[in-house]
């Protein structure tokens, strides 16, 4: 593609010696391609809390997927909670909300981590819905070596136990979680409620050394009290 | 028991006989000794339970059952390896909590000089200090006294040479925006927290798909293979994942989170140093973090007419020299048609820089641009093709050397361009002259040092003449082709020589460099006018080449003169040094006489 082909009309053009200088008689780059599919319908909803007396919830990122869409969509709630997402085409979508600490929802989940209920939209048509967020649980603690010494640059994850086609399976949960600090110190969050084993890998992370604690169950919220589990690699799992 | 050491004993002879058979007659020679003490870089006293491991040359080969390569120190910090054939080696001190050790070190990880063996000089007895770790920590707010979680934070450190920071540490807030660096070695750092932030037209993600040129910053854009992109404002994405803060939803104007600097700055300028010494714990680096107003900037690129694809520009604000440009510029990737699109840029002086690589060919731009608080959306930006320059030797005196036989190889005096932090510049291209000169392209605008690899005997670089101005030794700015660099050599050789007189064998260190404090900021191993020399068994020193201009000279105890090359250390040598004028083709004569630093 040529500039005289793209119609370059008025903009400001930079030259590498870093004058710029008034391109005249051309139109500003556009785009030649079909733009993306653009509907009329809306999605506006509100963010909370999973409290007792819930909260809205600011600077949560609502992400819209569906048929219709290329790639997802991801707006911002603000500072009462609020989103809106327009310009849809008419169409079946799925909603999640997402936020750092925070336990990531689909809309019309009962619980983390399951696929939600899909949201139809007509053309035209306004869908409102309002999604709960619960605060994600803490698991803390230190890790120690064989003499009772911080261990340093372990990693740490929480296990979460799933049953997968009748079978039982350990899958990692919660945020990407830093090695042990030069304290020992690990700290898990924005963990589902649920129960965990907690799992430290000494040396290659994919190594035969893991060793695992007794399953611990974090509370809900941290201003509850967190779970604390502190063990020695070398005592026995 | 008996059965154990009958084995090891057969391994020593074994060991002695192959020693004997790659060397003949080292095994009478190797009665070198290292001894030491390990000793805590603050208060002096021993230190224990340090682990001391010897490395060099010489060891390659010999067997670990012979020498023992690491010693535990006792309580004394003591520690002896014995047996060694003459040759240079290294000593290394590690232990828990403590930075790494090494001898003739003057601050926590400088420079340390290696230590050299020879047949007259076998016993060698080094101090190596140690320092403890320190740690930094504290906690990240936003504008409503919220914490921060999964922002990205970063320790920066100046390096001792260049004094540009670098990353040392780069770590994220927990659930209450708490970080904190651990093992950190003793020094100063700046905290900084907020990634600068990434953008480009929303159709960024499928646009990469399709292309045969990708661009890997692309994955910044999605979590979740693609499923989730980061947040959309307008017809822009802003890249989202781990470390990025989460904007407010848009209003008129976008409001972003800039990098910011400890205590609260988004310049470096402003920012503190935060120091800790010898096993320090600062915590409470706290800081706020706030958005601030910011325009879109937006265009495309053209490399002669056609559109750069899959090509990242970056914006770097005016005074963030010494920062790398990952902690402090945002960054867009264009999309198939060229465009770019920097969906927050707060008001202000930048440089906008890039390299593209992909289907347009090596190209590149790097050119001011001041952001108002108004949108722009129709820049054209137009990439460069690489640099060219031309360069060419002259011989200055005598009979140039001839072009025939051994000697031809002289007449095509091999240089390098080697490219300095802070441009575009990532590239090394080493070139060759002849009387014709000889023109080469492919590089980056950006600041170059220029080095002559090797120079014909009986001659010594004069100077690489670039627009009347000598830039041998002092970096250049390399943004437009050059066409006459010339490389001048003279075979009046002009040097220092002499004897230093209040040392034992060994014992000092002579070293020179520039009277001009303005050059010592371009101090750099290679260069010809910062120099060192170890006198000989007789005090006697030489130091030959040196081009003709002011100088300081001095000698000090070898031990301090591990990273004189620091314009810290220049300072406290230009005060015992001696100042002489070499002329050209002038030998000076020097007695001079051993001085203690401080």
């Amino acid at each position: 593609m040529t500039l005289a082909a793209m119609g370059l009309t008025l903009g400001l053009v930079l030259q590498g010696d870093g004058q710029p200088q008034v391109a005249q008689g051309r139109t500003p780059p556009r785009d030649q391609r079909a733009p993306p599919a653009l509907g009329t319908s809306t999605i506006t909803g509100l963010v909370v809390t999973d409290d007792v007396q819930a909260r809205p919830l600011r600077r949560a990122r609502v992400t819209v997927n569906g048929p219709a869409l290329e790639i997802g969509r991801t707006v911002v709630t603000a500072d009462d909670g609020t989103f809106t997402i327009g310009g849809l085409p008419a169409g079946s979508y799925t909603l999640s909300a997402a936020k750092e600490a925070y336990v990531t929802m689909a809309y019309g989940a009962t619980r983390a981590g399951v696929v939600g209920a899909p949201l139809a939209l007509a053309a035209g048509g306004t869908a409102r819905v309002t999604m709960r967020v619960p605060r994600g649980a803490v698991i803390s603690g230190t890790i120690l070596d064989a003499d009772g010494q911080p261990a340093q640059g372990i990693s740490v994850s929480a296990l979460r136990r799933r049953y997968v086609s009748g079978g039982i399976r350990y899958a990692p949960a919660g945020t990407p979680v830093l090695p042990t600090d030069d304290r020992g110190a690990y700290r898990i969050y924005g963990l589902p409620a649920g129960e965990y084993v907690v799992v430290a890998r000494p040396g290659d992370v994919n190594g035969p050394n893991a060793m695992f604690s007794r399953p611990v169950r974090p509370m809900q919220r941290e201003s509850a009290g967190r779970a604390t589990t502190t063990y020695s690699p070398a005592g026995s799992p | 028991m008996r059965g154990v050491r009958g084995v090891l004993g057969l391994l020593r002879v074994l060991v002695v006989l192959v020693v004997l058979e790659v060397l003949p007659g080292a095994a009478a020679q190797d009665d070198g000794v290292i001894a030491g003490q390990v000793v805590d870089g603050v208060s002096g006293r021993p230190v224990a339970a340090a682990v001391v491991s010897i490395s060099g040359s010489s060891l390659i080969g010999v067997s670990p059952s012979a020498q023992s390569s690491r010693i535990l120190t006792g309580a004394d910090g003591r520690f002896v390896f014995r047996d060694l054939a003459a040759g240079v080696y290294s000593v290394a001190a590690a232990k828990v909590n403590y930075a790494d050790g090494e001898p003739g070190r003057l601050r926590p990880g400088g420079s340390a000089p290696p230590i050299v063996i020879s047949d007259r000089e076998k016993t060698v007895d080094v101090v190596v200090p140690m320092w403890k770790y320190g740690a930094i920590g504290g906690t990240i707010l936003d504008e409503a006294g919220e914490p921060v979680a999964g922002v990205q934070v970063q320790a920066l450190k100046r390096g001792s040479a260049t004094r540009a920071y670098t990353v040392a540490r780069t770590t994220f807030t927990d659930d209450r925006g708490a970080y904190r660096f651990g093992n950190l070695v003793p020094g100063g750092y700046l905290v900084v927290s907020v990634p600068p932030p990434v953008s480009a037209n929303a159709n960024i993600i499928s646009d990469n798909g399709r292309s045969s040129h990708g661009n890997a910053g692309v994955l910044a854009f999605t979590e979740d293979r693609g499923r989730t992109p980061g947040p959309q404002i307008g017809s822009a994405l802003l890249a989202g994942g781990r470390g990025t803060v989460t904007p407010p939803p848009g209003g008129s104007r976008l409001l972003l989170y800039p990098p910011t600097f400890y205590p609260g700055s988004a310049s470096p300028v402003q920012a503190s140093s935060v120091t800790i010494g010898s096993g320090d714990e600062r915590i409470g680096v706290d800081m706020s973090i706030a958005p601030v107003p910011t325009a879109r900037v937006a265009g495309i690129l053209l490399k002669d007419g056609v559109p750069a694809a899959m090509t990242t520009v970056r914006l770097i604000p005016e005074g963030t020299e010494s920062i790398p440009a990952e902690v402090v510029s945002a960054t867009s990737i264009s999309d198939a048609d060229g465009r770019f699109m920097f969906a927050g840029v707060a008001p202000g002086r930048y440089t906008l820089r890039g390299t593209s690589t992909g289907a347009v060919g090596l190209a590149w731009v790097d050119m001011p641009l001041t952001v108002a608080g108004d949108d722009t959306d129709a820049l054209v930006v137009m990439l460069r093709p690489p640099l060219r320059i031309t360069a060419r030797t002259e011989f200055d005196g005598g009979t140039p050397p001839a072009a025939s036989g051994r000697a031809a190889r002289w007449r095509q005096a091999p240089f390098v361009l080697e490219p300095l932090a802070g441009g575009l510049s990532g590239f090394t291209i080493a070139g060759t002259t002849d009387d014709r000169g000889i023109s080469l392209t492919g590089y980056l605008p950006g600041r170059y040092r220029v080095q002559v690899k090797d120079v014909p005997p009986g001659w010594m670089l004069k100077g690489a003449m670039l627009n009347g101005v000598d830039v041998s030794d002092t970096p250049f700015d390399f943004v437009k082709d050059v066409p006459d660099l010339t490389f001048v050599f003279t075979d009046r050789i002009s040097g220092v020589s002499g004897r230093v007189d209040g040392a034992g064998p060994g014992a000092a260190a002579v070293l020179l460099f520039p009277a001009d404090a303005r050059a010592w900021l371009d101090a750099s191993p290679g260069s010809q006018r910062f120099r060192s020399a170890r006198p000989n068994l007789r005090g006697e020193f030489g130091i030959t080449a040196v081009p003709p201009g002011d100088y300081f000279v001095a000698a000090v105890p070898d031990a301090s003169a591990a990273e004189w090359r620091d314009a810290d250390s220049l300072e406290s040598l230009a005060r015992i040094a001696t100042r002489v004028s070499i002329a050209e083709g002038e030998r000076r004569i020097l007695a001079l006489r051993m001085t203690s630093l401080r």
